[in-house]
């Protein structure tokens, strides 16, 4: 019988050739008033593969929640589109789209703002079943507790409000929301970044276990690399609105082709004294330009170690392109890195 | 600050409870309120015995001395054509808790609907309720009263009507507030994720959650609907005779103050402590439910 | 060595609320020596913000500082009168905050701020003042400080707000540096800077630095000793190397075990902790952490353990400690695989 421990380092579930999401140029701006927008995302595309974990990593003002819910479409693209399983979401209006919900789910960062306080855990882990007329009566109640359990949470729970949880419990309870419909996708937005940090890992494991079981596909959205690598198949970086780098989760540590992605991954903090003082902070110079007025040619220029200025840095934006199997970075001077 | 906070959150772990449960519990240490609940609830009971029991019939002119004081016959005495008093205010009673509860029920079918879709889905919708809204508020109240009974005639009916012209927008502006911010919250895009259609999200998500401010606007406006109920009575554009309102009373009651003042202080007393118990129980249920008081 | 320059001695603080007594900060004695940078590390509820606030006084209602003393320099803060302590509080002991928005005042300029925080302990005229801000404006590493002396705190970003927090806490050269999560709310890259910062100011100006964080990766960059706090009280504390290297608490033990680290080049399940954060009004008895400790033994249950001396300069309140676990229990061996767990086998049920 394999070693229980080998068989718990192993990746979930081997990532399919199959695409389920596909995101073609999408831009979200919002209007800022007196004629500004904020060009939350500004012209991203890629895809994710059925059963795997695509992590999405940035830092404030890169556009990952806005992506997020545009891939989940709460809010209506820009222009650009987005396809599920070959549907045109961004194509589809009211009930179409609606109806398109039961495939994709979000958890939401929060959780003390995600669950309704005047529900009870019972009714919001039911209301997708309800809202589309999935099942009713003992059957929901006994898909609810079921639901309940597979989180980790007493099925008697069910008549309890929020309040009365704690955090780590209440995010189990928005899972177990996000599950009940058993969608092909599921949107992490930030969805441990509010917890305490020992409960932040049994809700890894608990989304890592649940993929597992009901062979779910993650966009997972978060600010903390360390989790998103850990979690993740294929990580992601963002910067002002747009993709920098896409790479395998190893990859994106051992081998980053975009200078921002390394600076990022040289200013985390490592809990192992030893290595952490030994390290080197790539400095980046200046602060993060507003999205309301992004700077020409590649974004990163204004702050980037290794930029040729004015050309072609300032001048040309570089395209997303592939620099090694499967890796991908928007930058001239990926060999520098 | 940030530190105290978040120790007493995390440090909580209640029973059971309901988040209504918890305000009744908040609302029964209140004595004031309880003091107010008790007075209405008494209140209703005079109201409703007089449907079938008055000491005297209300309309019977000359069965006591008119102008007479409070006596033994006549507990709180008669008025300028002979009646008795006690038994006019307990008929007018009914009159002003019919108006103060039915002009509410109408400012909520009213108000409510319009500001729940005024504030989540704003737009056009959203632009031309608050012009209607800002077109009312800028004509004064008793003149929008006046013409519409003028025009409708007086009656108990028309008068509710009137009173609901004046005031449906402070509640529609309210709930238009409510449902402008709660639509922001997370667990209301969490209801649309799950795929709720716009009506059970107004009604299953932003309605519960603006109930508190909703209620104690209301039952606020009770006390303010008499008022102006009394108010008109007391111009003579309000219920017509025989019916009496305390408001209408006391009208009768100040041609005579020199002479008879008891029949304008009686009215005034009830009303005022009406409007007083109201108020108490308005303010009650305004620190009951407030979110920010339960940690 | 040098004598400690803060000496806490069993500090007691706690919040009277409607609900009950919470005892936030529940006997904890530590000592500061000059220059040093000490890491206060724990979860919500730990206590270690309270520690801080309690140090200067500033703890807010319904909380009190009940018993204990906290020495600085030989006199017990706690004793003193207000105007005392309010000398104390900027010019030699100074505190910054997590959320440079809600500290500085948004209506007045930057620079006028600082100025204000040396001229309250005289140290000069307006104009002296100004010089001296400017100059730690350049301290803090803030471009351009002759013109961003001026601005408001809105025209500044995150990282710069913060920086100038920094350079109002060292206005007056204090010789401790309390710093409450101050790169919590900021992006990694800024937090990296400031890190970096408070590091260089600790060895150029001797300025000790008492460093309260939930990561320990934060504890690890900076610190030189390190406290860790569970539900109010001190369960481990020591050099910074040694603990990390060698945690005795299964808190810690556990907590390290739990962290994705960004260098890891395996993936490995984390093993994280049972159960969930301790209630302060109703605190477990016996041993706080009894109900989640994968290595709890019978007297756990029921006598709390003293926080004692288990390696040479290394302290932790265990009645088991992890070297016993590892040769006993067989600690580093334990996987749980059951929906969200991983933190080793289920805490043994009391007989």
């Amino acid at each position: 019988m394999a070693d229980p421990v080998t068989e718990q380092d192993a990746r979930p579930f081997p990532a399919g050739a199959k695409t389920l999401v596909r995101v073609e140029n999408a831009v979200k701006h919002f209007p800022a008033g007196f004629g500004a927008t904020v060009k939350a995302v500004d012209g991203v595309s890629f895809e994710i593969r059925e059963g795997e974990t695509l992590g999405l990593v940035g830092e404030s003002g890169c556009g990952k929640s806005t992506l997020g819910r545009l891939v989940a479409q709460l809010i209506p693209v820009t222009s650009g589109k987005i396809f599920l399983d070959d549907v045109e979401l961004t194509r589809l209006r009211g009930e179409k789209l609606r109806q398109q919900r039961r495939l994709m789910q979000i958890i939401f960062q929060d959780p003390f703002a995600s669950l309704d306080p005047r529900m009870t855990v019972g009714d919001i882990i039911a209301e997708p079943l309800v809202n589309f007329r999935v099942m009713r009566g003992r059957q929901l109640n006994a898909r609810v507790q079921e639901l309940l359990r597979v989180v980790g949470l007493n099925p008697n729970f069910n008549n309890r409000y929020p309040h009365e949880f704690s955090g780590g419990q209440r995010q189990r309870v928005g899972i177990a929301r996000a599950l009940a419909l058993n969608p092909k996708l599921i949107v992490c937005d930030e969805a441990i970044s509010a917890l305490d940090v020992s409960i932040q890992a049994q809700i890894v494991n608990l989304l890592e276990d649940l993929q597992r079981e009901f062979k779910l596909t993650y966009l997972f959205i978060a600010h903390d690399l360390s989790v998103v690598r850990h979690i993740s198949d294929r990580v992601m970086v963002m910067y002002l609105g747009k993709i920098v780098e896409v790479a395998d989760s190893v990859g994106t540590y051992s081998n980053p082709k975009h200078p921002y992605t390394k600076a990022l991954l040289s200013a985390i903090p490592v809990p192992d004294p030893k290595i952490q003082r030994g390290r080197r902070l790539v400095e980046l110079s200046g602060e993060i330009p507003s999205p309301l007025n992004p700077p020409s040619g590649c974004r990163f220029h204004t702050r980037c170690p290794i930029a040729h200025l004015p050309t072609p840095c300032a001048e040309v934006e570089p395209p997303l392109e592939e620099k090694l199997r499967g890796h991908l970075a928007a930058c001239h001077f990926s060999q520098d890195v | 600050m940030a530190t105290a906070a978040a120790i007493v959150a995390t440090a909580i772990e209640p029973e059971q409870a309901s988040l209504w449960s918890d305000a009744w519990r908040r609302l029964r240490k209140n004595r004031m309120a309880l003091v107010a609940a008790v007075y209405l609830t008494l209140l209703v009971a005079v109201a409703l015995i007089a449907l079938v029991y008055t000491p005297y019939r209300m309309s019977a002119i000359g069965i006591a001395p008119t102008y007479s004081g409070p006596s033994a016959a006549h507990w709180f005495g008669a008025d300028e054509l002979g009646r008795d008093i006690l038994s006019r205010l307990m008929v007018g009673a009914q009159v002003s808790l019919i108006v103060g509860v039915g002009t509410q029920l109408l400012v909520l079918a009213v108000g409510v609907p319009i500001g729940l879709m005024a504030g989540y889905f704003r737009g056009w919708f959203d632009s031309v309720v608050t012009f209607v809204i800002n077109v009312f508020y800028g004509i004064p109240d008793v003149l929008v009263a006046m013409i519409m009974v003028f025009l409708l005639g007086p009656s108990l009916n028309n008068i509710i009507i009137a009173i609901v012209a004046t005031r449906w927008m402070d509640m529609a502006r309210l709930v238009r507030g409510q449902a402008f911010s709660l639509r922001e919250r997370e667990f209301v895009e969490a209801g649309r994720a799950s795929g709720a259609r716009p009506f059970k999200m107004l009604f299953g998500h932003i309605l519960p959650n603006a109930l508190g401010p909703i209620i104690i606007q209301a039952t606020l406006g009770i006390p303010s609907a008499i008022l102006f109920e009394a108010f008109l009575s007391f111009l003579g554009v309000g219920v017509q005779p025989p019916t009496p309102s305390w408001g209408s009373m006391a009208n009768e009651g100040v041609q005579a103050i020199q002479y008879a003042p008891h029949m304008v202080i009686f009215p005034s007393i009830a009303l005022s402590l009406t409007l007083m118990a109201f108020n108490f129980l308005g303010d009650g249920l305004r620190d009951a439910l407030d979110p920010r008081s339960r940690r | 060595m040098a004598s400690p320059i803060l000496q806490v001695r069993n500090l007691r603080t706690q919040f009277a609320t409607d609900q009950g007594l919470v005892r936030a900060v529940d006997d904890v004695s530590f000592d500061l020596y000059p220059g040093e940078s000490l890491g206060i590390v724990g979860e919500s509820g730990s206590g270690k913000s309270v520690t801080a606030l309690s140090i200067l006084r500033l703890v807010p209602e319904p909380g009190r500082i009940v018993s204990g003393e906290v020495q600085f320099r030989g006199t017990d803060i706690l004793k003193m009168n207000e105007e005392e302590v309010r000398d104390i509080r900027g010019r030699d002991i100074a505190m910054i905050f997590q959320d440079p928005q809600s500290s500085l005042n948004p209506v007045l300029r930057t620079g006028y701020q600082i100025d204000e925080a040396m001229l309250a302990h005289k140290k000069g005229n307006r104009r002296q003042v100004r010089k001296r801000t400017i100059e730690l404006l350049r301290q803090v590493r803030i471009p351009a400080p002759e013109r961003r002396v001026n601005d408001f705190p809105h025209q500044l970003s995150g990282g710069m707000r913060q920086r100038a927090m920094i350079a109002m806490g060292l206005a007056n050269s204090p010789s401790i540096l309390i710093a409450d999560e101050p790169t919590t709310a900021l992006d990694v890259t800024v937090q990296a800077q400031i890190l970096e910062l408070l590091a260089d100011l600790n060895h150029d100006l001797g300025t000790a630095i008492i460093m309260i964080t939930h990561n320990m990766g934060v504890v690890a960059g900076l610190c030189s000793r390190v406290i860790v706090m569970y539900a109010g009280q001190i369960v481990e504390q020591g050099p910074v190397e040694q603990i990390f290297e060698s945690p005795q608490h299964p808190y810690t033990w556990s907590l390290i075990r739990s962290i994705p680290r960004v260098d890891a080049l395996r993936h490995e399940r984390l093993r994280s902790i049972e159960g969930i954060a301790p209630d302060l009004l109703r605190p477990p008895s016996g041993c706080r952490f009894h109900p989640r400790c994968p290595f709890r033994v019978d007297k756990c249950f029921n006598d709390p353990p003293p926080l004692v001396e288990v390696k040479p300069d290394q302290m932790a309140s265990c009645w088991v400690t992890m070297d016993r676990a590892r040769k006993e229990m067989g600690a580093d061996d334990l996987v749980d695989i059951r929906p969200g767990a991983g933190s080793g086998i289920h805490p043994p049920e009391a007989h």
